[in-house]
């Protein structure tokens, strides 16, 4: 049986907000990206730092396509864990330093207004 | 946006309560009007509402960062029962506590205003920090422009149970600390029988080695050498003058670079030295000798690479982890939670070694009476 961990009113996560909340001895954090939900572990994979309360952020990147001059990408989606700044994509759980790390994501459902983490 | 390092969400590694932890650089903001009541007139008033000068701004960021870079946080002031709280949640049994806004004290051209600044701190921690709380030590701050002045402050607090060493930062001074000009301060320490602490540091544009950063055009280019440039400059000019051979008895201690620049700078030195020996004919030993029998080097920013097991070499080569000591930087950007360090598969005896019990020995105050451990912690009785 999947459980239903109630994070609160959709209203009280508006674009850009998150809450951290204490799932039965886990803490997860919600994060609302342009009017999505997305679910990640607050606990990073580097030293176990509070990864979910680093400020939410876009990030720099360039290529060859703009001749490897900076772009400020992303903006709204990256978060960057608060100890040490490995960024994370917030809608994919994806680490920009390491292709290989990706962080779990929990599953979000909106039920009455209301959202829900479902473990 | 400022943050400050959130400490709330750390979690207690149960490994680490067996264990006695000692902390290398723990820093505590030293912000001006927190000192100003412990400093003497007519000094006072500069803190109180005189514009900020060095050591507590004009310290210019050079580089564009965007939002959310570790450069825009802030620390803020915790109290010492707050400071205590978080290394508790650390594990950490004894901190030795390091300040801020001091660690640019070389920067501050007046001398004498220099040296009231540091006795006001060196009043305000052994007053509160040093006083309030368990486990927590401190270091004396000193001034370089004032050689004679700072060992008398050295020969002040030396008897003081909590202080622990003296605090030489390795940013923003000129000359480097192995000049002649420092002797009554290594001397002071010496004397009193503690270390002093080579502290690293972010330094300011300044064109001479080792803060010229004129070339250095991103964080990333800085910040992979400030550190490690500062004490491998600090060490080849002690060297140079023979400092450790003047003060034999004197320990020194590298912080804040890591330590791999450790094998790197043993292992060219003794290779210079064969050749270049006769201009630092003080040096009676090959330089590695000095380095392993007197000095010793704390772990923050730990590397990190793939796998761990790199780290074993770096400190076998180092000399086995005598004189590796473990540091958090606690509650800096870059700090270490003591699990990466505990993590090296390296013997548990050197484990303990590294984590605490050398720390106790450089600082002479074991064993560590049950009372100052954080509670909870199970340590096995040791003969
Ligand atoms: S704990 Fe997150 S980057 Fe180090």
């Amino acid at each position: 049986m999947a459980r239903k961990i109630l994070v609160g009113p959709v209203e009280e996560l508006p674009t850009g907000a998150r809450k951290i909340v204490d799932a039965g001895g886990i803490e997860i954090g919600v994060f609302n990206v342009a009017g999505a939900f997305y679910a990640l572990p607050n606990l990073c994979v580097h030293q176990w730092g509070p990864l979910c309360a680093g400020d939410v952020s876009g990030t720099l990147a360039n290529s060859s396509e703009t001749d490897w001059r900076y772009q400020w990408v992303r903006d709204g989606t990256i978060v960057i864990c608060p100890w040490h700044s490995l960024e994370f994509d917030i809608t994919t759980g994806q680490c920009l330093a390491y292709p290989r790390v990706k962080l779990r994501r929990y599953n979000v459902a909106v039920e009455d207004d209301c959202i829900y983490i479902l473990l | 946006m400022s943050t400050t390092i959130p400490t709330i969400g750390i979690r207690r590694h149960r490994q680490l309560d067996q264990l006695l932890i000692v902390d290398f650089d723990v820093h505590i903001l030293d912000e001006r009007q927190e000192i100003a009541a412990f400093c003497d007139p007519p000094w006072r008033q500069m803190l109180v509402d005189g514009p900020i000068v060095p050591p507590f701004g004009g310290n210019a960021r050079l580089y564009p960062v965007f939002p959310g870079h570790w450069s825009t946080r802030k620390i803020s002031r915790q109290t010492p029962a707050e400071v205590r709280a978080a290394l508790d949640d650390l594990s950490i049994d004894l901190g030795v506590l390091f300040p801020e806004r001091l660690l640019a004290i070389g920067q501050q051209p007046n001398a004498e205003y220099a040296m009231a600044l540091v006795r006001a701190y060196n009043r305000w921690l052994t007053a509160t920090y040093l006083q309030e709380t368990r486990g927590l030590y401190g270091v004396v701050a000193v001034a370089p422009q004032d050689p004679e002045g700072s060992a008398r402050e050295i020969e002040h607090y030396a008897r003081e149970d909590r202080v622990v060493g003296v605090m030489l930062p390795t940013t923003r001074l000129e000359p480097l600390w192995g000049h002649r000009k420092f002797d009554p301060i290594y001397q002071a320490a010496e004397a009193a029988g503690i270390a002093v602490f080579y502290h690293g540091g972010a330094p300011v544009q300044m064109p001479m080695l080792p803060f010229d950063l004129r070339q250095f055009d991103t964080p990333f280019m800085f910040h992979t050498y400030t550190h490690s440039i500062e004490m491998m400059t600090t060490l080849a000019n002690l060297m140079s003058t023979g400092v450790p051979v003047r003060f034999p008895r004197l320990k020194m201690i590298y912080i804040e670079a890591g330590i791999s620049w450790v094998p790197h700078a043993m292992l060219r030195m003794d290779r210079i030295w064969e050749e270049d020996r006769e201009s630092a004919p003080l040096l009676a030993e090959r330089p590695s000798t000095y380095m392993r029998r007197q000095m010793y080097y704390a772990t923050q920013p730990i590397e990190e690479p793939e796998s761990l097991a790199d780290m074993a070499d770096v400190i076998r080569m180092i000399g086995g982890g005598d004189s590796v000591l473990f540091a958090s930087d606690f509650p800096h950007h870059d700090f270490d939670h003591p699990k990466k360090v505990f993590d090296i598969p390296v013997s548990a005896d050197t484990k303990r070694k590294i984590m605490g019990e050398n720390g106790l020995a450089v600082l002479g105050i074991s064993p560590l009476p049950a009372s100052e451990h954080v509670p909870g912690k199970t340590l096995p009785q040791r003969m």
